[in-house]
């Protein structure tokens, strides 16, 4: 799987970290060229930096310290992929859960997600595509 | 990270229009910034009767932290019988809206001349 566009990003989880997962993201999708740029349209660029900053966000609130940002351009869109240091699994309800709209939103717009717990923590992963 | 820091910044300027408070943030709303905004709406929201339109035509992102300021502002607002008004709304916050079916819930107009007239109407 060489040769495939990807993002990789490391946050101190302090203030700021959300519109520096955003910037990042941004960068990553502006950076992408040929048919990789053609086939993500307007709303799907939209979409992925609202779902980073949404899964950047609830790491930020709910776990403590650094969570990392995986960006990966994959069949159906882009794999969004934010790991933190809680071992504690917020459900996708899909509906709106006490704290907001945030797993609602990144439930809605991604295709799946997926949520597991690791030996330090959680990763929580979509894939957000044309719809 | 200063330049990040200082980029997350969120800046809110508040007007009046006859009875009606206009407030108008400025840069990107989310968790890490959505002080400003909800001290200029709570402090709207205490002074004298009348509209409040917030203006989102500067609003260059909105996550889920900045709808529900907007959406519990909204409830606080209708409860004490004065309307909260949204004008001015970018395609991205739009797009929260809609994702979330906040659109339904909110008073929108396209502009905020829009929303002090609807008002007056």
């Amino acid at each position: 799987m060489h040769g495939v566009p990807a993002l990789d990003l490391d946050l101190d989880g302090a203030a700021g970290s959300e519109a520096r997962a955003r910037r990042a993201a941004r960068c990553f999708l502006g950076g992408l060229t040929g048919s990789d740029r053609e086939r993500l349209g307007q709303q799907t660029r939209q979409d992925v930096v609202l779902v980073v900053s949404e899964l950047v966000c609830n790491a930020c609130r709910h776990a403590p310290g650094r969570c990392h940002l995986t960006m990966a351009l994959a069949d159906a869109g882009v794999r969004v992929t934010v790991e933190d240091s809680s071992r504690e699994l917020l459900r996708p309800t899909g509906l709106p859960g006490p704290s907001g709209y945030g797993l609602f939103i990144v439930a809605t717009v991604g295709r799946m997600v997926h949520v597991e717990r690791t030996a330090t923590g959680k990763v929580v992963e979509t894939v957000v595509g044309d719809r | 990270m200063d330049i990040d820091r200082a980029e997350a910044l969120l800046t809110v300027v508040v007007r009046g229009s006859g009875r009606s408070v206009i407030v108008r943030p400025e840069g990107e709303l989310d968790n890490d910034t959505v002080q400003p905004l909800s001290e200029a709406l709570e402090d709207a929201l205490q002074g004298p009767p009348g509209p409040v339109v917030v203006d989102c035509g500067g609003l260059s992102f909105c996550d889920s932290t900045g709808l529900n300021l907007l959406l519990r502002m909204s409830r606080e607002a209708e409860s004490d019988g004065r309307p909260l008004l949204l004008a001015g709304l970018s395609p991205i916050v739009t797009r929260l809206f809609e994702i979330t079916g906040a659109k339904s819930v909110l008073r929108i107009y396209p502009t905020v001349d829009d929303a002090l007239a609807g008002q007056e109407g």
